[in-house]
């Protein structure tokens, strides 16, 4: 008897600490059964295709979240240096590698801007890239002359559109980021000291960390994946433009939060954000398939991101509930 | 016995596990200042939160201006008369004084900021409070929050007013202050339900003390017909003896000298710590203690002057070089800037000394559990397990941990800043032990304290701060309140 009611409370447990990918599982059954071209091998590749530059830029974003920021400039670093990967290699006639490279270091730059800027200013994070987001956006326009892009050397289109066996690059370099994400946060002092500094600014500092320089570490290495990202992006769609990548900051801070990143910092893993990308990224296809509009998906997107925050929410207080009530009875 | 105000019967109130309160029966009497005593956990909240309504008994009844209830509930409460100020502040940063006391009490029509500034000012006349009523409450101290606080309770006609630890953020100048309005209410007889771990006080200010213990309900005396060594009986059930535990301080060798820094509060302080010395550093409230301890801890900014460890000049520019140079802080405010609240223990104990708990450089979970357990046992922290949050400890096991945290990176130097406010009187003994323990392995002590008790007790040597300055150095042989409190009012 016991035994039953502690196994059930194992499942009970194991069940609520995995709220979003049961939700994600949900929601492939539903869309699986509502069309039959959604369960495929090739369509769930597709998603996972579509979405690996945009689960790189939420890991970044996570990152920056997990140590006390948020980025706003995502998308408009993602625009900067597509554009400037693209005009590298058709302008400048620079190989692909360097190109790349160059555009990596671009976007660290960028990152570093905005953790010194925070630091320097004593800002919050949020306010300080919603100044830089429209720096870079500037930025981006100045480069590119509001012009397009295109005829990328097929080594370079490869490397959003190519396959290794049945799986795609961009969700390779996808798997490998997240790895190595997951394995710095967890596994390192580094990692320890973005979460310390996060979870309490002050205390972190007085615990002898650093914290101002791993806010800039933080931020530069989340510009490197904004990068990443970028050229995912564009040598997946074959042209690069000032357009693309804006956008982007909304939808991974959605991602983020989906996938259980605290926006106070101090909480969050890479595995609930790859979950919260997937989640989003299998309504829009699943929506797509059944045949709802895009605005039809947007409304529905929105409900969905309420429902299942609060319910997270309402979880996580009613833990503290009992905490709080327990501690007041012991 | 007309004179009953409240009575609580047979209070019992569950929580899954635990009785928080068991059958607990205390009758309150008008115009007397009544102690609620007990040590954390002993039931005391709860039972004020049946009171105010904010936690529903399970069984009992409470009577009130003679009429009887099962239950409270807030409003009912209220309109009783009862109200109750909390330890952690319920005034609102961004409004003025005028406004945090009047809220509330206007529920309708246009607000009208001249009629409540007289009220305010009214009010503040009544009971000699010197705070503007158009100042904002967030510029306003501590102390003077706490005041305002307590005017606000005054102002809606309370008669019963509940105090949990009024005097946790108030210098012996503002306790005074705060007695004095004690007494004013008790003249006007409203009745006071106080709360405090501090027990002169109780001596200087209750007419009687309750006692709970585990829940339980111990016994009820008068203050008058009682001392110290009772009443700590009574609420922890054993005889404690010796608050303070003896040792010899042995003065040789310098191991920190300060000479002449500056901070943004501090003006040229100098002093040195000895091998195996608790050094006491003392001041109201605003003196600079804590600011002196941040400068030379390297958490902010050093104006001036120099430190010297073993006699060799050591450059502080930020914690990380302190933690370096062998200099730990215990921060004042354990919640702030202590611990994490939301991470595991093991986590928080490890976070300091993280890098020395690596495998190949890589962060090791075993060694962080292995850390984490051995000072578990060392410094007795109550928990079913090392991997619960912090935020889920007492303020005292809480303590613990910030503590535990600290001495993992094995300084030589320990800065103390108010190691036990807001904490029961069976952990305070434990982490007066284990001070005592520390500096008897030979390391060295500076404790910041405003409980002037424990300054006395525990110290070797005390240095006055007043205004950011040392106006003194009292000696063992010469310890006494007046000396100390003399020095730090720089009369």
């Amino acid at each position: 008897m016991n035994d039953g009611n502690t196994k059930n409370d194992k499942i009970k447990a194991i069940l609520k600490s995995n709220v979003m990918l049961i939700i994600l599982l949900l929601l492939l059954i539903v869309f699986g059964i509502m069309s039959k071209n959604f369960l495929t091998f090739k369509n769930l590749m597709n998603i996972c295709t579509q979405n690996a530059y945009f689960i790189i830029a939420s890991i970044g974003v996570a990152m920056i979240m997990i140590s006390g920021g948020t980025d706003l400039s995502v998308g408009q670093i993602i625009s900067v240096v597509g554009v400037c990967v693209a005009i590298f290699m058709q302008r400048a006639g620079l190989p692909i590698p360097i190109a790349i490279l160059l555009g990596l270091i671009l976007g660290g730059v960028l990152g570093c801007f905005n953790g010194f800027a925070a630091n320097l200013l004593k800002i919050h994070p949020m306010i300080v890239t919603l100044a830089t987001m429209t720096m870079f956006q500037g930025i981006s326009y100045t480069i590119s002359g509001s012009q397009s892009f295109f005829n990328f050397a097929d080594s370079y289109k490869n490397i959003g559109q190519g396959y290794v066996g049945p799986v795609s690059v961009p969700v390779i370099v996808a798997i490998i980021i997240a790895i190595m994400i997951h394995f710095v946060l967890e596994m390192t002092c580094f990692g320890r000291f973005v979460y310390a500094t996060g979870g309490n600014g002050e205390a972190a500092r007085l615990a002898g960390i650093n914290t101002k320089r791993i806010r800039v570490i933080v931020f530069a290495l989340g510009g490197i994946l904004f990068a990443i990202s970028a050229v995912i992006l564009t040598s997946r769609g074959g042209s690069a433009n000032s357009t693309i990548g804006p956008g982007t900051e909304f939808d991974a801070i959605t991602a983020c939060v989906l996938g259980g990143v605290s926006f106070i910092g101090g909480e969050g893993k890479v595995k609930g954000v790859v979950i919260g990308c997937l989640i989003l990224g299998v309504l829009s296809n699943g929506m797509q398939l059944i045949g709802l509009g895009i605005y039809v998906q947007y409304i529905v997107k929105g409900i969905i991101l309420m429902l299942s925050i609060g319910y997270d929410t309402y979880q996580k207080q009613a833990k503290v509930k009992k905490v709080t009530s327990a501690k007041a009875a012991a | 016995m007309g004179n009953v105000v409240l009575q609580m019967k047979h209070i019992t109130k569950r929580y899954p596990g635990v009785v928080a309160l068991n059958d607990v029966s205390v009758e309150f009497e008008k115009g007397q200042v009544h102690a609620l005593l007990g040590e954390n956990g002993a039931g005391k909240s709860t039972l004020i939160k049946v009171l105010s309504g904010a936690v529903e008994n399970d069984e009992g009844r409470i009577c009130i201006d003679g009429k009887e209830y099962e239950k409270m509930t807030p409003l009912l409460s209220r309109t009783h008369g009862v109200e109750v100020i909390y330890q952690e502040y319920n005034l609102i940063g961004s409004l003025t004084v005028a406004e945090n006391i009047c809220l509330g009490s206007k529920m309708h029509g246009l607000s009208n900021k001249k009629e409540m500034i007289a009220v305010t000012r009214a009010l503040f006349d009544q009971y000699q409070i010197a705070i503007n009523p158009k100042s904002y409450v967030r510029d306003l101290s501590p102390a003077q929050q706490q005041l305002v606080e307590i005017s606000k309770a005054i102002s809606k006609d309370a008669k019963i007013i509940v105090m949990d630890e009024p005097t946790a953020q108030l210098t012996m100048s503002e306790v005074q202050k705060l007695y004095e309005i004690i007494r004013n209410l008790k003249k006007k007889n409203v009745t006071i339900i106080y709360i405090s771990h501090r027990l002169e006080e109780l001596f200087e200010i209750t007419d009687c003390v309750t006692i709970m213990r585990d829940g339980c309900y111990v016994t009820t005396v008068k203050t008058g017909e009682t001392d110290r060594d009772k009443l700590i009986a009574l609420m922890v059930g054993r005889e404690l003896t010796n608050t303070y535990p003896d040792r010899d301080c042995m003065k040789n060798e310098v191991v920190l000298e300060v000479k002449d820094i500056s901070g943004y509060r501090n003006d040229r302080v100098s002093f040195q710590l000895h091998k195996g010395e608790i050094l006491g550093l003392s001041g109201l409230v605003g003196a600079g203690r804590t600011e002196l301890a941040r400068v030379i801890f390297g958490a902010d900014k050093k104006l001036g002057g120099s430190v010297y460890i073993y006699g060799k000049e050591t450059n502080i520019k930020s914690p990380q070089d302190a933690i370096k140079a062998g200099i730990g802080l215990i921060p004042e405010d354990r919640k702030e800037q202590g611990c994490f609240l939301n991470m595991t223990i093991e986590w928080n104990i490890a976070i300091s000394n993280i890098r020395n708990l690596t495998v190949n450089r890589l962060v090791s979970k075993k060694r962080i559990q292995e850390s984490a357990e051995d000072f578990q046992k060392k410094l007795n922290i109550k928990t079913p397990s090392i991997k619960q949050r912090v935020g889920n400890l007492s303020g005292g096991n809480q303590q613990k941990v910030v503590l535990a945290k600290v001495l993992a990176t094995n300084s030589d130097i320990i800065i103390f800043d108010e190691p036990t406010r807001g904490i029961d009187i069976g952990a305070r003994h434990e982490i007066y032990t284990l001070m005592t323990e520390l500096v008897e392995n030979g390391k060295s002590i500076i404790m910041i304290s405003s409980d002037m008790e424990e300054l006395l007790g525990m110290s070797d040597r005390i240095i006055v701060l007043s205004e950011g300055r040392v106006t003194g150095e009292v000696q063992k042989e010469d310890f006494s309140q007046e000396t100390v409190l003399s020095l730090a009012s720089n009369e």
